[in-house]
């Protein structure tokens, strides 16, 4: 479980005054549960992805995953994440991209579990190619891959597929869910994305625009596994019209 | 309009127009005699360097300088790349590192020779002069190759938990290879220079030696030979780490 409680962030800004990114976010993420942060640009939501990720120390407020700090489970190979850039090794083939994790963990790679995720994204076929040799949806499957390989506690997504086209994006958004099933590994997902955040999650956090606050914590209830066609739906479009509308009223 | 030569093309073009066109004007100065009669054609002096006393002469003369040079490239790469780690794990040694190399580059080896000749052994000078030549290119080509990670991948490293070691070995060290190979290109002439220079400090044997020679006897087809031999040396050098260079093309974005 992961628990953020009472976080603020403030940024340094011009003339010593202090940006506020975050105000007193609390929110509760509970195992194998995957949670959507959504919110326009500027909320803070990915401050706060990069704060469970321990790059960033809040101002105040604390994070716990498992019942101890980010920065410990870094330490011990316990987080996954995967940004809008994919941050491949454009020296190591896919394959080795995907293991990665193994050697900074100073552990011999499980062939076989690189092997599963490598069949489970359909890289397959991919795997001795180097990521120039890939495009942009095949390396972002690629980097989700690594993220998941080590099996960790918490899965944090950066926009993984904000720099997509809208039809790769569609279709891999779908394939998430379907490689997330596998493992259901505690995910958090920062999107801007309504319709994205609804299709993956179990709940949709929405933040109000700068300074970051908790506008909405709204539990989507479709069943799982969601088929492509769920996404023209009249569940999930009216879920995602009523989100739509508090960003809009937030925006105002 | 599209181009008529690609790329590569053109390179090829240009390089079947710019290569030969020094060895043109070589031979005809030569032959005109416009720099007077002591100035040979190329055509003369590859004659002498392929007569059997000029070949011998000339290859036991490589056969001496290239080890020297070989052995100067390798101190002088294993200087500055150990330099270079030592300043990625300890930041702060980094700077005074960064002086001492412009040091290196600064002073000229002409002066530093005397120095050498009274604390060191006289056949070793050859190889000194070259390590310090490739000291620097090595050293500053390797420092700014394992910074050159952007931050994403450093940001990567951290929460995927990877020790400083792991980072050093897996990031920042394959990531630097790139601007490594463009530091190599250019010390590689350098340990031929600092080879050379070196032997003119009393070695009995070597390319240098053959230009001091020849120089005093005024013997110009030879010394043009030796200097002949080492821009070939030096050119074969060139095209290996130019080949290298075409497999370690990445960039990390």
């Amino acid at each position: 479980m992961a628990v953020i409680d009472g976080v603020t962030h403030d940024f340094p800004g011009r003339r010593g005054r202090a940006v506020r990114a975050l105000d007193s976010v609390s929110l509760s993420i509970g195992d194998g549960e995957l949670v959507s942060l959504l919110g326009p640009s500027g909320c803070g939501k990915s401050t706060l992805l990069r704060i469970l990720a321990g790059l960033i120390v809040p101002t105040s407020g604390k994070v716990s995953i498992a019942g101890t700090d980010p920065g410990e489970l870094s330490r011990h190979h316990q987080i996954g994440i995967a940004f809008q850039d994919h941050a491949l090794l454009p020296w190591l083939s896919t394959r080795a991209n995907i293991a990665l994790p193994f050697r900074l963990a100073g552990r011999r790679p499980d062939d076989a579990r690189v092997e599963e995720l490598l069949s489970l994204v359909g890289l397959e076929g991919f795997a001795d190619a180097r990521p120039a040799q890939l495009s942009g949806g095949m390396r972002q499957r690629a980097s989700i891959a690594r993220a998941l390989v080590l099996r960790p506690t918490v899965l944090l997504l950066d926009e993984p597929m904000g720099s997509l086209d809208a039809v790769t994006r569609r279709r891999l958004t779908v394939e998430l869910q379907h490689v997330w099933l596998n493992d259901r590994v505690t995910t958090v997902l920062v999107t801007h994305s309504v319709e994205e955040a609804v299709f993956l999650a179990d709940r949709v956090i929405v933040l109000s625009a700068r300074p970051g606050r908790v506008l909405a914590d709204r539990p989507i209830p479709l069943p799982r596994p969601r088929q492509a066609s769920v996404l023209h739906e009249a569940s999930l479009q009216g879920l995602a019209a009523e989100i739509d509308g508090l960003l809009a009223a937030d925006g105002r | 309009m599209r181009p008529v030569l690609g790329s590569g093309g053109r390179r090829v073009a240009a390089f079947a127009v710019g290569a030969p066109a020094p060895l043109i004007l070589w031979e005809l100065i030569g032959r005109s005699h416009a720099f007077g009669a002591v100035w040979p054609p190329l055509t003369a002096v590859v004659r002498t360097m392929l007569e059997p006393t000029g070949r011998e002469v000339l290859l036991r003369a490589a056969a001496a300088t290239l080890p020297q040079a070989a052995r100067g490239l390798f101190a002088g790469l294993v200087l500055g790349s150990t330099l270079a780690l030592v300043a990625r794990i300890i930041p702060a040694l980094g700077v005074g590192f960064g002086q001492i190399a412009v040091l290196a580059q600064a002073v000229p080896i002409i002066a530093v020779t005397p120095f050498l000749l009274t604390t060191m052994d006289r056949a070793a000078i050859p190889s000194a002069l070259a390590a310090i030549c490739v000291f620097f290119a090595s050293f500053v080509s390797i420092a700014a190759g394992l910074s050159r990670a952007p931050s994403l991948y450093g940001e990567l490293f951290r929460v995927l938990g990877a020790s400083r070691l792991a980072r050093l070995r897996h990031l920042d060290v394959p990531a630097s290879i790139p601007l490594f190979l463009e530091g190599l290109r250019f010390a590689v002439p350098g340990a031929m220079v600092g080879a050379i220079v070196g032997e003119w400090f009393q070695a009995t044997r070597g390319l240098g030696v053959v230009m001091l020679h020849t120089m005093r006897s005024g013997d110009t087809q030879m010394l043009l030979g030796s200097a002949l031999v080492a821009s070939l040396i030096s050119l074969a050098a060139y095209g290996a780490v130019a080949t290298a260079q075409r497999f370690c093309r990445w960039e990390l974005t």
